[in-house]
């Protein structure tokens, strides 16, 4: 899509009397975790600190790394997931996972985190009313990393998903390995057949295949579902999504097993294919108690291209199967599937599909409920975050201004929300209307905004909508 | 003596020990239970079913028989062949498959026949199979002699405990120095293990006994002890969960199982940082 | 003649149930060489484990296809297995079953239950 080469960065739009306001953290790009407020003013910035992704916990503190693992030996793995307050003091840290010695570097203990991690105290990792996450005790479920074999899967080394819980004192109590459930996953023999052959192989590390690549683990915390006898969401079970594969699964904390998917494919069952293919997603998580929308599920639905399974014109070998140009951010009845509310590119008032792809991140992004109704949304890939209502309004917009060096991207992993009571030490600062810029007006310095003539065409027809664009698009689509 | 060999078709271990008889000039009859044999195995199976191992695949072949004695699989039944019973303990039925043969135990047998139990070794060996040595770490002479002269393929060292508690554990006399020859003597195998079950241990004898799990702190000491054998922060050592109904003490069956071994890994980093726990299945 | 899943068959003969494998089940083991009795008098649930089926290859566990006591079990399969193995369903009887509840009986699947269950697997 056409994109302007400039634009402004910063907060671009922001209606304090409908949004929720406090303040938002996020990664910024080859800089460190960044706090800002409703206006776009850095709070703090715990430089350098890496956030894959940073959380702010209550008390003004900040979880982090202190690095990530060179890429010639590694695939994003994070060293450490350290928690430093509000003056960088580092006040915990856990690296003691796996040991390692990379050619040229210092042996070490890594944590090879990735993606995610939870406190408890809080199931998803972002403000729920009365559940906050602990800052002195308790254990941490962490996203990590482990090379294994397994022949079942295919034949090389692969990057393979595991979720370890660790105490305050930096024990670990609890292990899950995702290659150890392979079966579970409902693979047809047209993925088998790819996925072995090509288990989305990534050269960094030399070489391995990050066949599967969760990207975001959460709680389930309590529910109606359970409290209403339904096992498969105990409060204490885990909910995971794989990008590769396109599965967003429901564990069981006590045994390991899968109890809850969708996916790897959304054309098996009437109620998938109304769901429609969700692909390459991210952070997807169960509404906790206490928020609107409590007990759906919440999904930032990529799009881009991934999944395992039968060739097409798109992708002639089966290996990212599934493509689609633009993300939705979907909340669904986990027992019903059915779509409760929805964001794509159509409540944000482009027309499908030809503008569609004006909304889309092909990787990274977010999806936050606020305690309001509104939603915090992060699509990654342009470094925009927005907040919208229930209603599809779009009350506040921020664009990172932080594009890396090394990488040309203005990219946001993924950002939360939290309230101004979280971060004592900072001012509780003015908020400011930003009303949006009529952009049919406004002219960079230079730029004219004068019509020096208008000329009457005598029999010249009114025009039209969109029903005869060279593509079907909006209504017509529907039919 | 008569004996009689049970065998199967296509089982090349059978053809080993067969081959051994016919050298040794030992007559044998041979009953092919898949074949000719079959009403022979049955009945023999019937009636001494409790003696004889079943792996994974079902009955270890072959079976070996004088009409007193069974001995089962490749190494117990050339053992037996060769020397009686004086190499009991040695050797065991083993449960590895093609050409790898287990079940044998330097550490156990009686040591004025090690020249024997050696000899057996290396018949195995000269037909080509591929040995694996279990030892938790006793007559670490005999383990030296097969390291020189290259009889095991593979050496899974039991370290019982640490080292004060061998003998509590085992239930026999160890001179602790023998012990930490081993460990240094095992790294040098072509391919080796290091492993501990985590078991209950009795602490005190007597009429209500003192038994508790081996503890992480412990099982800390003994990889320390591996380093400090092996110089070596990277060997491979596994910690295995101790099952209750496989044990052959009475007072050992009712103990709670542990709930995680976790501890117990993160124990053993400090000083084995490969560690890993067995899965359970 | 009734099936149960376990691949155990039960059939009821003067108040009584006759109780055998299936002849799926003794190809499944190949050539049986022990079959492990239960005594006479002992009484089972459905769905317990009442004996074993033994080939060189595999052990079997036996399966009760009903509740109920013990009244007779066949020796001659003691003394030659590979009765099981040729005639499943007459000579290779195994145990005869005083059932708790007949119902139990009559709930098992039918042989066309049974062959379509063969077919899923």
């Amino acid at each position: 899509m056409s994109y302007p080469s400039v634009y402004p960065t910063g907060v671009t739009v922001y209606n304090p009397e409908k949004c929720w306001s406090g303040f938002t953290i996020f990664p910024a790009r080859e800089l460190g975790a960044l706090l800002i407020d409703m206006n776009g003013a850095e709070v703090n910035l715990w430089k350098g600190l890496h956030g894959f992704p940073n959380k702010l916990l209550p008390g003004g503190y900040v979880l982090g790394h202190t690095g990530e693992r060179s890429n010639a030996f590694g695939m994003q793995d994070q060293i450490d997931l350290i928690q430093v307050d509000w003056d960088g003091n580092v006040v915990w840290k856990f690296n003691q996972y796996e040991y390692i010695e990379d050619p040229g570097e210092e042996p070490q203990w890594m944590a090879r985190q990735h993606h995610d991690y939870q406190r408890a105290g809080n199931p998803v990792g972002y403000y729920v009313p009365g559940m906050e996450p602990q800052v002195d005790k308790g254990n941490t479920l962490i996203l990590c990393h482990k090379n294994v074999k397994n022949p079942k899967i295919a034949d090389k080394v692969l990057l393979d998903d595991v979720i370890v819980e660790v105490t305050w004192e930096g024990e670990i109590i609890w292990e899950w390995a995702c290659n150890e459930h392979f079966d579970e996953y409902g693979f047809s023999e047209e993925a088998k057949n790819i996925l072995f052959r090509d288990p989305n192989w990534r050269a960094s590390g030399g070489g391995m295949g990050d066949w599967m690549h969760i990207n975001s683990m959460s709680v389930l915390g309590p529910n109606r579902w359970y409290d209403a006898g339904d096992e498969r969401f105990h409060p204490d079970n885990i909910i995971w999504d794989a990008r590769e594969s396109n599965i967003i699964a429901i564990i069981e904390k006590k045994t390991g097993k899968l109890v809850w998917k969708v996916g790897p494919e959304y054309n098996t069952s009437p109620e998938l294919k109304e769901l429609g293919w969700i692909i390459g997603q991210h952070h997807a998580h169960m509404i906790p108690r206490g928020l609107p929308g409590e007990g759906n599920i919440l999904v930032f639905d990529n799009g881009g291209w991934a999944g395992y399974g039968a060739p097409n014109p798109g992708a002639p070998t089966g290996a990212k199967n599934a493509l689609r140009d633009y993300s939705r951010i979907l909340e669904f009845d986990p027992v019903t599937l059915k779509i409760v509310w929805q964001y794509t590119p159509a409540e944000a008032g482009f027309t499908m599909p030809v503008d569609a792809s004006r909304f889309y991140s092909p990787f990274i992004s977010s999806a936050q409920r606020l305690p309001n109704g509104n939603t915090l949304i992060t699509e990654g890939s342009g470094g925009r975050i927005i907040e919208v209502t229930q209603d599809h309004e779009l009350v506040w917009e921020y664009i990172s201004p932080y594009w890396g060096d090394k990488l040309k991207l203005n990219m946001i992993y993924r950002a939360y929300r939290v309230p101004y009571e979280w971060a004592p030490q900072a001012e509780r600062p003015q908020e400011v209307a930003i009303k949006p810029v009529d952009v049919t007006t406004f002219r960079v310095p230079g730029a004219s905004n004068l019509r020096k003539k208008e000329t009457v065409v005598d029999g010249v027809w009114s025009f039209q909508g969109d029903g005869a664009l060279c593509v079907a698009a909006d209504e017509e689509l529907d039919q | 003596m008569s004996y009689v060999l049970f065998t199967a078709t296509g089982c090349t271990r059978c053809k080993i020990v067969k081959n051994f008889m016919t050298d040794h000039g030992i007559a044998f009859e041979e009953k092919n239970m898949k074949a000719e044999g079959k009403d022979d195995f049955k009945k023999f199976y019937s009636a001494n079913r409790c003696f004889i191992t079943r792996g994974q695949d079902g009955v270890e072949f072959p079976v070996l028989t004088d009409g007193e004695e069974i001995r089962q699989g490749i190494g117990a039944s050339i053992a037996y062949l060769s020397a009686g019973k004086r190499l009991d303990g040695f050797f065991c039925v083993g449960t590895l498959h093609k050409e790898w043969v287990d079940g044998i135990h330097p550490c156990s047998g009686n040591l004025e026949h090690a020249d024997e139990f050696l000899q057996v070794m290396r018949y195995l060996k000269k037909s080509s199979m591929k040995l694996q040595v279990e030892t938790s770490g006793r007559n670490s002479h005999v383990l030296k002699q097969i390291l020189e002269e290259g009889l095991a393929d593979k050496v899974v060292m039991n370290v019982v405990g640490p080292t004060a508690l061998y003998s509590k554990i085992l239930r026999k006399p160890v001179v602790e120095s023998d012990i930490l020859k081993s460990i240094p003597l095992v790294a040098q195998f072509p391919s080796y293990q290091f492993q501990t079950t985590v078991a209950p241990i009795i602490r005190q004898e007597g009429d209500v006994p003192e038994i508790s799990y081996l503890t992480p702190a412990e099982i800390g000491e003994i990889a320390k002890l591996i380093e400090e054998g092996t110089g070596n922060k990277k060997n491979p050592y596994l910690i295995r969960l101790f099952k209750s109904s496989e044990s052959k003490d009475e007072r050992l069956k009712s103990i709670e199982p542990l709930s995680s071994l976790f501890p117990y890994r993160t124990a053993a980093r400090a000083y084995q940082v490969l560690t890993e726990l067995e899965k359970v299945i | 003649m009734r099936y149960c899943k376990e691949h155990t068959w039960a059939k009821v003969e003067e108040g009584l149930v006759r109780v055998g494998i299936t002849d799926f089940a003794q190809g499944q083991l190949g050539d049986i060489i022990f079959i492990e009795l239960p005594q006479v008098g002992e009484v089972f649930n459905q769905g317990e484990v009442f004996g074993q089926a033994e080939s060189a290859k595999s052990v079997s566990s036996l399966y009760m296809p009903i509740s109920g006591e013990i009244k007779y079990v066949n020796d001659n399969v003691e003394d030659s297995p590979d009765l099981v193995n040729t005639n499943p369903y007459d000579e290779g009887w195994i145990i005869i079953v005083k059932p708790r509840n007949f119902s139990e009986v009559s709930a098992l699947l039918s042989e066309e239950g049974y062959t379509s269950l063969l077919e899923k697997s």
